[in-house]
């Protein structure tokens, strides 16, 4: 009885994994038009193209991690991360409500068949952020992650992705002939789709960058396309590392994979943020969990927004916190901001900057 | 009513030869080869597995936008190919392994019983699987071609070694066949495809985006935003 059971269960595994790529596959043949959202991708060539009024210096979008039910709903832990990213990225537009797990940008509670079931789901995850039931969320959304990184369905699941990104980018004021950068934070299954997205993202005639938090990164083709990507990881965390073992073309011996290519041309660089976990206490987000032996005494949340604001300083995309806290000093409130208390070193590389205290 | 009874009892022997082709069962080569009626059963197998394997392999379908009736009938006639194909292979193994290792044998229980390699292929769906999926699809054709060995082996009553020879042999003739007298045949089945799928599959994704992305259907960005 148990036999069948288990054998049970692993056939319903491999069917659902075997559907994964009918989203995406049907939203390109045209089966299926629901939950797409019209938006103002029907810009006009003039509005388009027009002078920018107003933009900010540059756009950032986070793409979450599978945890993610819809573009409005992450896990709890991810807030207090992204109001602190708010803060400490005042010239920037924060973009939060792509959601990276839907060529349509449909959240599963949506417009989709089984949407109630999702809703039930949220809800009882809202009870218990560790319920079982919200693995399953996980489960379909780590799918839809090997979705972008599959060479058969990646073309047409980054697609779609790049075009809500780019159709949330309108709506929020992004104009092509602006070119103000593009930077796409992707956090774990999101990293992944990042790069994948920037295939096409990288048409426009901005710079394209990708922050990768504990992605689990491909040998995608996208990468070959980016203006630059930083790879953020923790050394307890083996999920960013299944990247590197799953995909063939991050294995050294394939040096002319589209990473081992990228690498040698010195557009990636892997930071090592020190003992981060992927899931629970010392994670990326933790704002409680204090660094151990960091001379500031920092939680490891706030050392992850610090190094993402160090790489930016240092990219010369915005300002130095000194010199913007004076400029904002003069034009706010004093406490409208968190001013940093260390001038920053330079971001850049590598595996030694988990040893650099300033970082 | 007698009629959906009967076919009610034949997905029920189905699943069964299925079942025993899988484990490579010599009670079910015997009874495929002294039994004619199971012929039916084995169409049945054959062309499952090659509406499966089409169904694992869509891909190229929808990045072409087949439309949900045509994908249907894409399938259909995936299963109908490989009715074909196989019975040409079969008919071809039974003919070395006659000239080479004459028996009582009857060639058609020998084409039958090819036909039963299939029977992995029917998971052929599996190669949906994102990541894995290309693996799943080895594994199937290896386990195929070790049910192929041991149908061989049982036919013929021959060791693992002469089978292997059978089975090389008859793939020799079947490249050396599809070289010299295969073209109008491909023709003639790229035809069909596209009259069923209006797709042949030879395309990939990236030279159908990329045919795509020059049409006036392509989507805002795929067009390109560069001024």
């Amino acid at each position: 009885m148990i036999t069948y059971l288990i054998i049970g269960a692993f056939l319903l595994l491999f069917v659902t994994a075997a559907l994964a790529p009918m989203e995406s596959l049907g939203w390109w043949a045209g089966w299926s038009r629901e939950g797409t959202k019209e938006g103002p991708s029907e810009l006009s060539a003039a509005e388009a193209t027009a002078a920018p009024v107003d933009e900010p210096d540059m756009y950032v979008i986070y793409l979450s991690g599978i945890g993610a039910i819809s573009g409005d709903s992450f896990p709890d832990e991810e807030y207090p991360f992204l109001h602190g990213l708010e803060e400490r990225l005042p010239t920037a537009k924060v973009i939060t409500d792509v959601y990276p797990y839907s060529v349509t940008n449909n959240g599963l509670t949506g417009q989709r068949m089984f949407s109630k079931a999702w809703q039930q789901v949220e809800k009882l995850r809202l009870k218990n952020p560790n319920s079982l039931l919200g693995m399953f969320i996980n489960l379909r959304n780590a799918l839809q992650m090997f979705v972008s990184a599959d060479r058969r369905y990646g073309p047409i699941y980054n697609l779609g992705i790049a075009n809500e990104i780019y159709r949330v980018l309108l709506e929020k004021g992004y104009r092509p002939a602006g070119k103000r950068p593009i930077i796409l934070l992707g956090w774990s299954g999101g990293g992944q789709i990042s790069i994948g997205a920037a295939a096409y993202l990288a048409e426009l005639p901005s710079p394209i960058y990708v922050i990768s938090l504990g992605g689990m990164l491909s040998d995608d083709p996208g990468i070959e396309k980016l203006t630059h990507l930083w790879h953020l990881y923790g050394v307890a965390d083996p999920l960013q590392a299944l990247g590197g073992v799953l995909y063939a073309g991050r294995w050294p011996i394939m040096p002319q994979s589209p990473w081992n290519q990228t690498m040698a041309n010195g557009r990636i660089d892997i930071i090592c943020l020190g003992a981060y976990a992927h899931n629970g206490k010392g994670n990326y987000f933790d704002m409680e969990t204090k660094l151990p032996n960091d001379a500031r005494g920092r939680t490891h949340g706030q050392k992850t927004l610090d190094t993402i604001q160090h790489i930016l300083t240092d990219q010369g995309l915005m300002e130095r916190p000194g010199n913007l806290a004076t400029a904002l000093t003069a034009a706010e409130p004093a406490d409208a901001l968190p001013v940093p208390t260390a001038a920053p070193a330079p971001a850049r590389e590598d595996e030694n900057a988990a040893a650099d205290p300033s970082i | 009513m007698e009629m959906i009874q009967e076919f009610f009892t034949y997905i029920d022997h189905l699943f069964q030869v299925i079942n025993h082709a899988l484990r490579m069962d010599p009670r079910l080569y015997e009874i495929v080869s002294t039994n004619r009626n199971s012929t039916w059963l084995v169409l049945g197998v054959v062309f499952l597995a090659g509406a499966s394997t089409l169904l694992g392999q869509s891909v190229v379908l929808f990045v072409n936008r087949v439309r949900r009736g045509r994908f249907i009938m894409s399938l259909v006639l995936n299963g109908i190919i490989y009715i074909v194909s196989y019975f040409v292979w079969g008919v071809t193994i039974a003919l070395i392994g006659l000239l080479i290792f004459p028996t009582e044998l009857n060639g058609w229980s020998v084409v039958r019983m090819v036909g039963l390699s299939t029977a992995p292929l029917i998971f052929g769906f599996f190669i949906l699987i994102p990541w894995m999926g290309p693996f799943i699809g080895k594994i199937l054709n290896i386990w195929g071609f070790l049910i192929l060995v041991s149908v061989v082996e049982f036919g013929f009553q021959v060791g693992l070694w002469r089978a292997l020879i059978v089975v090389g042999i008859g793939w020799l003739l079947m490249t050396l066949l599809t070289n010299l007298i295969g073209k109008p045949v491909i023709a003639l089945r790229n035809r069909v495809w596209h009259m069923v799928a209006g797709t042949t599959l030879d395309a990939d994704t990236q030279d159908l985006l990329l045919q795509f992305s020059r049409s006036g259907d392509a989507p805002a960005l795929l067009q390109g935003g560069k001024e």
